[in-house]
């Protein structure tokens, strides 16, 4: 079933983006510069941020209450990065032992810098799953076309959703076929699994293939002419330029300082 | 458009485990033909059809449409002129929504944005798809996707069409609406089937291939009420066919 309602919710979320009041009209060429600029924002802070890159994940909190997307959605689409994240700066502990003091206790420099590592990873995928939301994957995809980003570059991530989806099909169809004739423990072990494994990987790319087949009788020679970005509002690029400034105060204006010093007096 | 037919000679294919898809077929289809391709499973009907449009070059033998020889110089014009419409629809759909979907060949072909968009108005017209440009297509029914499978050919306007099993997991009003459709072309029309009734409705005429080779070639009436023939290709008389059979 969980392989069922990944393949649903794929399909559902490019058939109906989320309605957020205000950013649905908005050319998603603008969404995209907006998501950039917060990133961006994002890699800014130092390396041992972690309290200052709250009102950041507040504004993004913001904006997405502005629709039906919750928090807990948005943290559950930004959790694939966490291994990632997490192997990238495994060694940090071990690499920074500089002594940090935190809540009056000393502890080795790498820690915070992993945690805060893992936290803009986090904050960056919860941005990002934010926009695909919004605009959807192809309208997200056309935008960065739109950009100037390079065909090949789209074409090829446009593509790998599309083969995402066949995988899910072609999984959902051999895990449907091997329970029908499996019971209990038979039928299930690892043998079984590593042999269905494998041939999902060959069927996948026998359809991959029928496909790349259809579209070359279609005349497609790597090129994506008709990813260009339906016409919307000029004004859609105010959104970047508003979320833009409101970054570069948050980046600039030690907002989690003073709100700290309000409630329990200036450091000494 | 007087120069598209399609010429066979001698075309044999083998694939890359060895198997002999086809050996030695040899025929010409000329402007307006409508023509059944038929045969057991394993006949080679997809792999001859894949030839059309320089999907399969031959191992031997030589393929010519309309005096283009398939190869890499040519594989535009011909994928111009030659329309295939794949066994599957959702291999044949890959797009987000079918507008787009129509809109990717003519695109390709690198027309401006007016004849794109008055293409894939038609070509949606055509099929009776009009109302369903904005939907994905993987979301569609069985019948949809395989009228917007053709309407992706059609948008490209090419004189031949060439239709792999169309109708393939259609219910029989979604089957009776596509034999119309294809009544309606007046494309030089080659469709491969299991379903005789479907060939016999929309076909002039009929090759049956068996093991790679044609075992027969003549008019769709003469070849379909051959029971014999027929049965030789491990075939069967169309539905229809058996009925009137039985009544004498």
């Amino acid at each position: 079933m969980r392989l069922e309602k990944a393949l649903y919710d794929l399909g559902r979320r490019d058939r109906h983006p989320r309605v957020v009041d205000g950013l649905q009209n908005l050319d998603a060429r603008a969404l995209v510069a907006a998501t950039a600029f917060f990133i961006l924002t994002l890699l800014s802070f130092p390396k041992y941020a972690i309290v200052e890159l709250i009102p950041p994940g507040l504004l993004l909190l913001i904006l997405a209450s502005l629709g039906d997307l919750s928090a807990s959605r948005l943290a559950l689409r930004s959790l694939p990065v966490l291994p990632f994240a997490a192997l990238l700066g495994a060694a940090n502990p071990l690499l920074d032992q500089e002594p940090y003091l935190i809540f009056s206790t000393t502890i080795a420099a790498g820690w915070v810098s992993y945690a805060s590592l893992l936290l803009k990873s986090l904050l960056a995928a919860a941005a990002a799953a934010f926009l695909v939301e919004v605009a959807g994957f192809p309208g997200v995809c056309r935008a960065l076309r739109g950009l100037g980003l390079p065909s090949l570059f789209v074409a090829s991530l446009l593509f790998l959703r599309r083969n995402l989806s066949i995988l899910l099909e072609e999984g959902l169809r051999l895990l449907r076929t091997r329970d029908q004739r499996s019971f209990g423990r038979h039928g299930r072990g690892i043998g079984v699994t590593s042999r269905i494994l494998g041939v999902l990987f060959v069927r996948t790319l026998d359809r991959a293939e029928r496909v790349h087949a259809a579209m070359l009788a279609r005349g497609f020679t790597g090129d994506l002419p008709g990813n260009k970005p339906a016409g919307k509002p000029a004004a859609s690029w105010l959104f970047p330029v508003l979320i833009a400034a409101i970054l570069a105060c948050l980046r600039l204006v030690p907002f989690t300082e003073l709100i700290g010093g309000l409630f329990l007096g200036a450091p000494p | 458009m007087s120069h598209h037919y399609l010429a066979f000679d001698s075309v044999a294919f083998a694939y890359p485990d060895g198997s002999e898809a086809l050996r030695g077929v040899s025929f010409r289809i000329t402007h307006g033909e409508s023509v059944g391709i038929v045969g057991a499973n394993g006949a080679g009907k997809s792999t001859l059809l894949l030839h059309m449009n320089g999907t399969l070059a031959p191992s031997s033998g030589t393929v010519d449409i309309g005096g283009l020889v398939p190869g890499p110089r040519t594989l535009r014009d011909l994928r111009k002129r030659v329309g295939l419409v794949f066994q599957n629809p959702d291999d044949q759909l890959f797009m987000p929504t079918v507008e787009e979907d129509v809109a990717f060949g003519p695109l390709n072909l690198g027309l401006d944005s007016d004849a794109v968009r008055a293409r894939v108005g038609r070509a949606l017209a055509q099929v009776g798809g009009l109302e369903l440009a904005a939907r994905p297509p993987h979301h569609l029914s069985s019948g949809q996707k395989s009228r917007i499978a053709i309407a992706t050919v059609l948008a490209m306007e090419p004189d031949v069409l060439v239709l792999d099993e169309p109708a393939a997991a259609l219910d029989p009003r979604a089957r009776r609406g596509l034999i119309e459709l294809l009544q309606s072309f007046s494309h030089t029309k080659v469709v491969a089937s299991h379903d005789l009734d479907l060939i016999l409705d929309v076909c002039d005429r009929c090759m049956v291939l068996r093991e790679g080779k044609v075992a027969a070639d003549g008019p769709t009436e003469v070849i379909l009420s051959n029971r014999t023939l027929l049965e030789d290709n491990g075939l069967e008389l169309p539905l229809s066919r058996q009925a009137a059979y039985r009544v004498r």
